[in-house]
């Protein structure tokens, strides 16, 4: 196992270009997320406004 | 045949269902995908002969540079849709790929200069194909930053567009810069006439890396384009009824 971790000596270049990859993922999941929020509130908004009007 | 599937994909509520129904399918593809090249790719494929354990940073660095010229095509074709027929779900497209395509650029430089350090020396080099990669992630921030640029949105719609179309000579470039040039990178791996260069016990992990991060970027293009459209198409009843529905 630690043989694994340790990729003959380079585990810290094998490991972080993963954990980049995993955080890359991770952004995008997030950000399409919170778009998504977003959008939802801005329609919200727009009609509120109208209904109010 | 009948055109009617197409124009019907082109209706703002009709794409929403898609969209909705499509993205936990892909992900669940992706998941399994990147599940099966993950332990393919870290466990059971051998060290490379010459580069030893390292080189399995390959299974994340080929996936980020393919999706970083796929996903740019794919904005490309967009911002012509946009620039001659003024289609808005191409606009939700060309807005939702520059993102997703500018982070996975950004991962293959980053990945590609971790991996430099150890096999070249060095974490950079203005190499023809590390410089035109970076010239690429540089054509996204500024899709990003035109189409943020202006007040209407469909103006900044098409000012992207523009920049899109014109940088997509870009992507023939970075891919075969490796061979118009004499470059540090070595040349495709995969991509090539006649066999590949990769034995097969690596390189069926990496090809499911590829396509399952590519399965998740579809995913992620398709919940992007789903939010945009929302706000496209924020006075219609059906925007409001869905997102009355959403919230009980």
């Amino acid at each position: 196992m630690s043989d694994w971790l340790a990729m003959g000596g380079h585990g810290l270049y094998v490991w972080s270009s993963f954990a980049a990859t995993l955080g890359v993922v991770v952004w995008n999941a997030v950000a399409a997320r919170q778009q998504r929020l977003r959008a939802r509130n801005e329609v919200e908004e727009i009609w509120d406004e109208d209904d109010g009007a | 045949m009948s055109w009617s599937w197409f124009h019907k994909l082109g209706s703002p509520p009709h794409f929403d269902d898609r969209a909705r129904r499509w993205a936990p399918w892909l992900e669940i593809g992706a998941l399994l995908l990147v599940a099966y090249g993950l332990i393919g790719g870290l466990v059971l494929a051998p060290p490379d002969y010459q580069q030893g354990e390292v080189y399995r940073i390959i299974y994340v660095h080929v996936p980020a540079a393919w999706l970083s010229l796929f996903l740019y095509s794919g904005m490309a074709v967009s911002a012509i849709v946009v620039l001659v027929w003024r289609m808005k779900l191409a606009e939700c497209a060309l807005v939702a790929l520059a993102p997703v395509g500018a982070s996975f650029t950004a991962l293959a430089l980053v990945t590609g200069m971790i991996w430099g350090k150890p096999t070249w020396g060095a974490y950079w080099v203005w190499d023809a194909r590390l410089t035109s990669e970076l010239v690429l992630l540089f054509l996204y921030l500024g899709v990003i930053a035109l189409q943020g640029a202006m007040l209407d949105a469909r103006k900044g719609a098409r000012a992207a567009a523009l920049l899109a179309v014109a940088g997509w000579v870009n992507v023939p470039i970075v891919h075969y810069s490796v061979e118009w040039w004499n470059s540090l990178h070595q040349t495709a791996s995969i991509a090539r006439i006649g066999k590949p260069s990769l034995d097969a016990s690596m390189l069926w992990p990496l090809l499911a890396m590829a396509l399952g991060l590519t399965l998740f970027s579809a995913a992620n293009v398709l919940r992007r384009m789903r939010a945009e459209n929302l706000r496209r198409n924020a006075r219609q009843r059906w925007a409001r009824e869905r997102v009355e529905a959403a919230r009980v």
